[in-house]
């Protein structure tokens, strides 16, 4: 543009083509085992390697260079190299102006990262309180569930109902071009996953205390029912609180940590699930012990593993024959609020622990066995879930 | 983006149009290296930075090229050296364009990002990177979130050094865009308030104490977390509590109200 009408044949925009080189770490997997972890407090995605237990860096996401974007859960399409990552944008102003001028809540996003730097990509904006997003590499479709608890007071239950908002495929969202659909599903629900072939999406709604099952094509709700145990003609005996939702699709089975009833909900994933067990971590009789457990994961066709908080824990439970197998505790140093185990192809297993939101958290391997932590890699503010890319 | 043209004020296009002849002009006469410098500079100092109507900003209103001794007060942290660096935004943002387009989104009202082929960017990327070597560390950028109450000081010498202290801080932080105290001349447009008159105005329906935060609240959040407009954050490292409670005492917001 500027050089129009110079003779100079260089006067092309090529002196500056070297402008803005990318200072940013990569992320090469080169055999690697990585695992990411978003950092809700801290902005930031931390980037370990798992084999050598070493943190690669924490990589700021979001959209807001001052303002707390609240990325909470990334998931992995490797087939385009990207990443998705729910910007929840918590409500977390307090000052004098800003509320007396009713500062609200702000629209969440999905943005698009790119695996190797996590440069971003794109994004897509959504609704309030993201709060989970789930990809399924079948499909190639993303969902974003949205805990609008600001609606909670509405009279009407469809009012109370916030959007699950479908992209397809994800990837339209780094070109620019994605047209989500909505679907109003369910109220205040707070995390979400794709069966197999990515034909349903199964969404833990927190705030109708219940398990919804959605068909991701066409956009309709298939199913709703209990997220866990109950009693007939007892709503209060029956009550759960779902909040964390994982799919086992190796092993056909969804978990649901349930946080009143303090129960993991094993279901089959057929067409309603099916709840086939119910697991409660029992503790010293002597203590009061709330053990509310977070995200589990199946460290075999009959081992679950669970961690709970309030005291910090793990335990590990036969989910044939109902017995509690092992049952540890952490003291805040090794694991403040552990949040997810995860379990990687050779049953290694990791463990979260959020710490308190205003201090590192930190990533922990635990002996599989005995629950013992084995080491430790600290991250930044906040972490709640780890995403791991196999070699 | 049609309509935005068409809108354009005439006093933009000028400035475009001055920036891009200076530009065109040395293009010709310079080696390529040398003219994107030049158009770089110019934009540097321009609000054609930004296509919107609405900016009052180029980016010397909150940066310095180079540090200045004793340090300026400026909101941003000196250019020099700004290619080097990994991280900006007090490590929020882990690339110099996404920097630059988060100050041109978020003070300069131009929401659409300057992609790294588009001319003006690569003509400032030149601009910044003739400063070099200057600073390569990462500007240290704490964002004060909480907003407590700031004491005054307890002695009228103390008080009258406060005043003195925060009548210098007003000029060296303020006066870029606020133009000078009490009539605003010289301030970067009539957008941007008379200090303090203007301010307590358009908040008469507060308390003195309530005023005194909103005032300590606009300093150190600027326009982010749920205030609104377009200033800039003052970090902690550019302005200490007892900075902005001089500040405050140079103003005359004292938080005093009249019971008291």
């Amino acid at each position: 543009m500027m050089a129009v009408g110079c003779s100079d044949p260089s006067g092309n925009g090529d002196h500056s083509a070297s402008a803005f080189p990318n200072h940013r770490p990569t992320f090469e997997s080169a055999g690697r085992r990585l695992g990411y972890v978003p950092n809700r407090n801290s902005d930031t995605v931390s980037v370990l390697d798992l084999d050598a237990m070493v943190l690669l860096a924490s990589v700021p996401v979001g959209r807001d260079p001052v303002d707390i974007d609240g990325p909470q859960h990334l998931v992995l399409d490797l087939e385009n190299g990207l990443g998705y990552v729910a910007l929840s944008y918590p409500f977390s102003i307090t000052s004098a102006h800003a509320v007396a001028q009713g500062a609200t809540l702000r629209s969440g996003y999905v943005e698009a990262l790119n695996l190797l730097d996590l440069s971003i990509a794109g994004d897509l904006r959504v609704e309030p309180k993201a709060a989970d997003v789930a990809f399924s590499p079948a499909s190639g479709r993303l969902a974003v569930a949205h805990a609008d608890d600001s609606r909670s007071l509405q009279g009407d239950i469809e009012t109370r109902r916030s959007n699950l908002v479908f992209v397809d495929p994800a990837s339209s969202i780094a070109e620019g071009k994605a047209a989500p659909s909505r679907l109003p599903a369910c109220a205040v629900p707070s995390t979400l996953a794709f069966d197999s072939d990515g034909a349903r999406v199964f969404v833990a709604c927190t705030g109708e205390d219940s398990l919804v099952v959605v068909d991701s094509a066409s956009r309709t709700v298939l199913s709703r029912g209990p997220s866990g145990p109950s009693v007939d003609n007892d709503p209060a005996a029956s009550f759960n609180k779902p909040y964390g939702l994982v799919v086992d699709a190796a092993r056909q089975r969804l978990l649901i940590s349930n946080e009143v009833s303090r129960t993991v909900a094993v279901f089959d994933l057929s067409d309603p699930p099916t709840l086939l067990s119910s697991h409660r971590v029992v503790g010293p009789m002597e203590t009061v012990d709330f053990s509310v457990p977070m995200f589990p994961v199946l460290t075999s066709d009959s081992t679950l593993a669970i961690p709970f908080q309030s005291p910090n824990g793990a335990a590990l439970l036969d989910i044939t024959s109902g017995e509690q197998l092992h049952r540890v505790q952490y003291s805040d140093d090794q694991c403040l609020n552990p949040a997810e185990f995860t379990v990687t192809s050779d049953s290694r297993l990791f463990l979260v622990c959020e710490g308190d939101h205003y201090h590192p958290g930190a990533v922990v391997e635990v002996n599989p066995d005995t629950l013992a932590i084995v080491a430790s890699i600290p991250v930044e503010l906040y972490p709640e879930r780890m995403t791991i890319l196999e070699p | 983006m049609k309509r935005r043209s068409i809108t354009r004020s005439a006093n933009e296009l000028l400035a475009i149009a001055s920036v891009l002849g200076g530009c065109l002009l040395n293009a010709c006469s310079s080696t390529p290296e040398e003219s994107a410098v030049e158009q770089g500079r110019a934009l540097y100092d321009s609000k054609a930075l930004s296509q919107s109507r609405l900016n009052d900003y180029t980016c010397v209103t909150c940066h310095d090229t180079v540090a200045s001794v004793p340090l300026s007060k400026k909101a941003g942290g000196a250019l020099a050296g700004v290619t080097l660096r990994k991280s900006f935004w007090g490590d929020q943002v882990a690339d110099l364009l996404g920097a630059i387009n988060a100050c041109r989104s978020s003070f300069m009202s131009d929401t659409q990002p300057l992609s790294a082929n588009d001319e003006r960017a690569r003509s400032l990327y030149a601009y910044l990177a003739s400063l070099e070597p200057g600073d390569s560390a990462p500007i240290p950028f704490t964002v004060v979130n909480t907003i407590d109450p700031l004491p005054r000081a307890d002695t009228p010498e103390a008080i009258a050094d406060a005043e003195g202290h925060g009548q210098l801080l007003y000029a060296q932080a303020c006066a870029y865009c606020h133009g000078s105290m009490h009539d605003g001349i010289g301030r970067l447009s009539s957008r941007v308030p008379v200090l303090p008159e203007e301010t307590l105005a358009e908040h008469a329906q507060y308390s003195r104490r309530i005023q005194r935060l909103i005032f300590t609240e606009k300093i150190r959040h600027g326009l982010f977390l749920g205030y609104g407009g377009n200033m800039p954050p003052f970090s902690s490292q550019l302005l200490s509590d007892t900075d902005v409670s001089d500040l405050l005492e140079a103003l005359g917001v004292l938080g005093i109200d009249d019971a008291q």
